[in-house]
């Protein structure tokens, strides 16, 4: 336990002293709120009914599918999982750590940046915030277990960007962070079902806003739980098996973590 | 002395080639061990075996009595890897604290005065010196006492100053207790600091003793350089048990077989001849090169 403690705070630390974490952490999604938040209310007086999951959804995003995976590759590359190992770190731990941080810090900031939507820009508050943090605890566990994964089976920093931004963006643009689901063209919004930002964001139309939302909220909620779950065992098997020296092509162990969405985007889409 | 490390018969094939084929090696306590080879000798194979890092296709590894286990290394055991670093925003006393945590032990900021890293504490990782980073390696390899600490090329790429300050901590820990392994690619640090070498070749061991014992077999003379008064010293070569190497700036080279018997002809010979002896040096043959005559042997 008190290696674990130790191993955590260390993790928090490095967090803030890492040029490139602290950025996709906190000044990238911070930078990011200021700017579009100063001008897409301007431009869509409806963005301000979504504005505030948006910019939350955004953070966790940044902090958890960009920002996670490149730390573990930078390290692996260093031989710094290798010292780890050397000194008795446990394969979880190296998987865990890391990620229970992150979670820590992107939700430390997007529930900043949440209260700050409804200061600052007057973004509609959630009715039930407790609901809302639960929903935000749900996309912060379904995003670093993606970040996790994407860090696990990139064999190099480029191919962590490609992963990353493989997610990244189509989550900005057709994920309902911009454009609501329900605004999105009728042949664009089972390519959306299948992002975990579209989920997100669903749910916290229903759970926390009280709206009526385009899938059923139980599903919403069981695939992000499920792509969690899937991508955290996942990156803990494969990191084992790449210490045992079992190599080879993994990076399509990515799209097992989207597998419940295509289920729902099947069976569960009344859009 | 019974070892605490005992290898034997350690095979392991890589990509279809042996890398390793029967590799023995035997540590006692407080002993240094020098493991010798060219690059791809298989020296971190098999280190990495001994480690328990990676699991040999056959033979047998002892520690302390017990067979290593596989996937993990014991906790008697410190390890320095040849390519492994610490995360770079971590502070000197927090790579401390860390390793302690996980090695079961109690932190000791007195390892850190012990090797002159006190002052730099708070320093981050990636803001070390190479061979900063290097002492804190051995520092917190060493850092749970363990019984035996690996180490592969731990003064690879540093400065001599800097090599000299970590073959001086080296001594250190042996005086301490702890037994070294010691892979490097230097064989004057081997002789400087190690009781036993072992020198593997193509994953096989070729030689194994003392540096001494390793550099009196082979075919390498001890070389005798000896200057006079009047110069008058390359008469009879054979009178003296030695051929002559070169003669140049009044100084004459043998090589001899047997230097003691050599040096005996040689002084008698200057007597003899009314000379006076201005200089005398006799140096044994150096491991580099009981290495280097082996590596052409393998080779050929």
């Amino acid at each position: 336990m008190r290696a674990f403690a130790e191993y955590m705070r260390c993790e928090w630390q490095a967090a803030l002293r890492h040029p490139s974490s602290l950025l996709l952490s906190y000044l990238f999604p911070i930078g990011f709120f200021f700017v579009v938040g100063g001008i897409m209310p301007q431009l869509n007086p409806a963005f301000r009914g979504f504005m505030v999951p948006t910019f939350a959804v955004f953070a966790l995003l940044a902090g958890g599918v960009l920002g996670l995976p490149t730390p573990h590759v930078e390290q692996r590359a260093a031989g710094v999982l290798r010292a780890f190992r050397v000194v008795g770190v446990p394969d979880s731990h190296v998987i865990a750590v890391p990620a229970l941080s992150a979670v820590l810090h992107i939700l430390f900031a997007a529930t900043v940046i949440s209260v700050l939507a409804v200061l600052i820009y007057r973004g509609d508050a959630p009715v039930h915030w407790l609901r809302y943090a639960a929903v935000l605890a749900l996309a912060a566990f379904a995003f670093t277990g993606l970040g996790s994964l994407i860090g696990v089976v990139s064999a190099s920093s480029r191919a962590t960007t490609l992963w990353s931004q493989l997610i990244f963006l189509p989550s900005t643009l057709v994920g309902g962070l911009m454009i609501p689901l329900s605004a999105l063209p009728p042949g664009v919004r089972p390519a959306s079902a299948l992002l975990p930002s579209t989920h997100i964001m669903q749910l916290f139309d229903v759970i926390a806003y009280g709206r009526p939302a385009l899938i059923d909220p139980w599903w919403s909620a069981l695939s992000l739980l499920a792509c969690g779950a899937i991508a955290f065992a996942l990156s803990a098997a494969l990191y084992s098996t790449e210490q045992r020296d079992l190599t080879g092509r993994r990076g399509l162990w990515v799209l097992a973590a989207f597998v419940p969405f295509a289920a729902t985007a099947l069976f569960a889409t009344s859009a | 002395m019974q070892p605490i490390l005992e290898v034997k018969g350690l095979c392991k094939q890589y990509g279809g080639r042996a890398v390793l084929d029967d590799v023995g090696l035997q540590v006692a306590a407080g002993q240094i061990v020098a493991l010798l080879g060219p690059n791809g000798a298989g020296k971190t194979m098999a280190l990495e075996c001994v480690e328990g890092l990676r699991t040999p296709d056959r033979g047998n590894v002892q520690f302390l009595g017990r067979p290593i286990r596989s996937g993990r290394v014991p906790a008697e055991m410190g390890v320095q890897l040849q390519l492994a670093g610490l995360p770079g925003t971590m502070t000197v006393a927090e790579a401390l604290r860390f390793v302690s945590a996980y090695r079961g032990a109690r932190p000791k900021p007195e390892l850190l005065q012990r090797f002159e890293l006190a002052e730099l504490r708070d320093r981050q990782y990636r803001e070390l010196s190479v061979g900063q980073q290097r002492r804190l390696q051995l520092a917190l390899a060493i850092a749970h006492q363990p019984q035996l600490v690996i180490l592969d090329e731990p003064t690879a790429g540093l400065d001599v100053a800097t090599r000299s300050e970590l073959h001086a901590m080296l001594r250190q820990v042996r005086t301490a207790g702890t037994a070294i392994v010691l892979a490097t690619h230097d064989m004057a640090e081997a002789e400087l600091l190690a009781d036993r070498c072992t020198i593997l070749l193509g994953g096989r061991v070729r030689a194994e003793g003392t540096p001494r014992e390793l550099t009196a077999q082979g075919d390498i003379r001890t070389r005798i350089t000896v200057s006079t008064v009047h110069g008058r010293i390359v008469a009879d070569p054979t009178l003296i048990a030695a051929t002559v190497q070169n003669v140049d700036d009044g100084y004459a080279v043998y090589l001899s077989t047997d230097a003691a018997a050599s040096v005996r002809a040689l002084l008698d010979h200057i007597a003899d001849r009314h000379d006076a002896l201005v200089d005398l040096r006799v140096e044994r043959p150096t491991l580099e090169e009981r290495f280097l005559e082996l590596t052409q042997q393998e080779a050929a």
